[in-house]
């Protein structure tokens, strides 16, 4: 879990929120538990921004102006159907958790997020994407 | 004959019904009286000819006196010729110019007039020759061929006027017989005009007095049917131009009535939207600012929260007070926003309700063990008693708990030493309760309700001791009536308090309960978080 480990096993993590402070929030966090993580302010800038980072996992806020996380949801889906994908956001209702679902989401947190609790799950996801890949 | 059919069309109708009854009594009236009259000719005509009868009879008698005078002088009686004479005289005066002592009148018919002259002039003959008898009789020196002549004389007179009274006699016959049949022609004529008068009254009334009749059955039945302001025309200036008048008043009172339900309709429905789209802004509003709210507070707590854990660096000893501090402090901003969120959302009707059927003693036990903790840090003794046996209910497990763990929170935080009692009780009249009872600071009496209100939390309360959003028994409250419950308290102030949540064993839905559903179970449960205390991490 440190940077010697390199850069091929560091995992890597996509941060799309529209907060630029939860952005550098989730990103001091996770690298301090060594992951390699990009931010984005906006879907269209993880898109041009990011387009050869190929992450281990994402994390989509929802409430976003212009195009929404739901909407990065499925663009991502498409591109990596089985990237998971853990929403992130100030919508705690149930309604939302379920549209979260059918645009394809894999995990649900609400803000404010509790650190411990978004490490553990994004140790878990990774976990399970490991499981599930074929080698 | 205009001003016949004027009144006829507009004239008064208790008039016109007047005119009808009348014109239908007089009828009869007529033809009765005009029966008597006849009646009363015919009488007269049957004494005339009684009188023309007796008539003819004295002359047979005076005719028979004087011929027994020729053949046997001794059986003449001149007092009988003079008697039969007189009663004669009598007859034709009675005739000719009427008796009021025989109830009799005038002869008025000229062809009997002629043949009662004739008689009259016969009688002056035969007193002539009756009194030459006479005079002969006393002289005593009649000679016989004169005698002879006498006779002859008075035969012939005699028959003569015989022969007139039947004459008169018959022409007075024939008479009565065409005043009968006359008056049998006037009576049949009179019953066939009767007849057609009575029908021609019976139109009349059906045409000109409730004539207007089916025109009001139409207005009417158009008010029947909801055309109000139907209209019956007004014609002169009888009742039932006053009951049109009256009837088309109240059609249009009615027609105004109407109207003027319709636009308040339209205004109540208008304000209705109104409402509805405020309350719905409203509750957008809250939800986006309860969005714009956390943003901000999650950025406050992750950084409050990175520092805690040393991500930037080794924190000194006597910082991590004041961080946890922060920490609490937005734990707590959090949880007011939830509940400003929870109370916008029960208002506005969009709670939605998640029904499954569930064994409330296990609820119970879970609240239990929720606040079993909470109990332990304040040192109070915490006892739950789940034994009563409750048949499955079906409702909204979340919203059950956290009424429950709302109200035992309460209780924990207004409790400084003693113990916190948990228990459901027996089930009644379709409803499962279960009671907390603490032994706290209580509630004085006059506060009861007051408590239940939104940020209100009572005025000797407010110390660190007691910090809280206000709005906890407020949401408790609601979630329970939508549930379709309630909470009862009771309390004594310095001994504690019993708080009864009771709700029905079957949740019912109304159309505005909004849309409850089975809620995806395995799904939410693994979503994580998402009931009320989802950001308040511990």
């Amino acid at each position: 879990m440190s940077e010697q480990e390199g850069r091929t096993s560091r995992k890597r993590i996509l941060v799309v929120d529209d907060d630029p402070h939860h952005n550098r929030i989730v990103k001091d966090l996770l690298e301090h538990e060594g992951y390699e993580v990009k931010t984005a302010m906006s879907t269209r800038q993880a898109v041009a921004e990011h387009w050869d980072f190929e992450p281990d996992l994402a994390l989509l806020d929802i409430m976003m102006p212009k195009l929404d996380g739901y909407t990065a949801c499925d663009t991502l889906r498409k591109v990596h159907p089985d990237l998971p994908i853990v929403m992130l956001s100030a919508k705690d209702q149930s309604e939302d958790i379920k549209e979260a679902w059918d645009w394809g989401a894999s995990y649900y947190l609400t803000k404010p997020f509790d650190p411990q609790e978004l490490l553990d799950t994004v140790r878990r996801m990774l976990e399970e994407s490991a499981d599930n890949e074929p080698e | 004959m205009s001003r016949w059919k004027q009144l006829l069309e507009t004239g008064s109708i208790r008039l016109r019904l007047q005119a009808a009854v009348l014109l239908l009594a007089a009828l009869p009236t007529l033809v009765l009286l005009t029966s008597f009259y006849q009646l009363d000719r015919m009488s007269s005509d049957a004494r005339h000819i009684a009188l023309a009868g007796g008539l003819r009879t004295s002359a047979f008698i005076v005719a028979a006196q004087l011929n027994s005078h020729l053949a046997h002088p001794a059986d003449y009686k001149w007092e009988i010729v003079q008697d039969e004479l007189r009663r004669m005289e009598e007859a034709l005066t009675a005739l000719e110019q009427g008796s009021r002592s025989l109830d009799v009148a005038p002869v008025t018919h000229a062809e009997v007039k002629v043949r009662i002259a004739e008689a009259r002039h016969a009688m002056g003959l035969y007193r002539q020759v009756t009194a030459d008898v006479h005079a002969h009789r006393a002289a005593q020196e009649l000679p016989p061929e004169r005698l002879e002549a006498i006779s002859q004389e008075v035969l012939g007179s005699a028959y003569g006027f015989l022969a007139l009274s039947n004459l008169a006699t018959q022409s007075l016959e024939t008479h009565a017989r065409a005043a009968v049949n006359r008056l049998q022609l006037f009576q049949g004529i009179a019953v066939a005009v009767a007849f057609l008068v009575t029908l021609l009254t019976v139109w009349a009334i059906r045409r000109f007095v409730l004539g207007p009749i089916p025109s009001f059955f139409a207005a009417f039945s158009d008010v029947k049917e909801g055309r109000y302001g139907a209209h019956v025309a007004v014609q002169g200036e009888n009742e039932f131009a006053h009951l049109a008048r009256a009837f088309n008043s109240m059609s249009e009172s009615l027609e105004r009535a109407h109207r003027d339900l319709v636009f308040k309709q339209t205004e109540i429905l208008e304000k209705n939207t109104e409402l509805e789209r405020a309350s719905r802004l409203k509750s957008q509003f809250v939800s986006n600012m309860s969005h714009e709210l956390r943003t901000p507070l999650n950025a406050i707590m992750g950084y409050t929260r990175l520092l805690s854990r040393g991500v930037y660096g080794e924190i000194p000893e006597k910082m991590q007070e004041p961080l946890h501090g922060i920490d609490e402090t937005s734990k707590g901003l959090l949880q007011l926003i939830n509940d400003i969120l929870d109370v916008a959302k029960i208002e506005a009707g969009r709670m939605d309700l998640y029904l499954e059927t569930l064994r409330i003693e296990e609820v119970v036990r879970e609240v239990g063990e929720i606040l079993r903790p909470l109990a332990i840090a304040k040192g109070l003794e915490l006892t739950v008693d789940a034994d009563e046996p409750v048949q499955n209910v079906t409702s909204d497990r979340d919203k059950i708990r956290r009424i429950l763990v709302n109200l035992g929170a309460n209780a924990v935080k207004f409790t400084r030493r003693g113990s916190v009692a948990l228990r459901l009780l027996p089930e009644a009249e379709g409803c499962f309760a279960v009671e907390l009872t603490d032994t706290g600071i209580g509630i004085a009496p006059g506060n009861l309700d007051a408590i239940f209100e939104d940020f209100r939390q009572l005025e000797d309360s407010h110390t660190r001791e007691h910090e809280g959003t206000g709005l906890g028994l407020a949401i408790s409250l609601r979630l329970a009536r939508h549930l379709g419950g309630d909470i009862e308290v009771r309390s004594v102030l310095g001994q504690g308090s019993t708080f009864t949540l009771r709700l029905p064993l079957f949740v019912r839905v109304d159309g505005d309960a909004g849309s409850p559903e089975l809620e995806p179970a395995s799904e939410s449960s693994e979503a994580g978080p998402a009931g009320p205390d989802s950001g308040g991490a511990s």
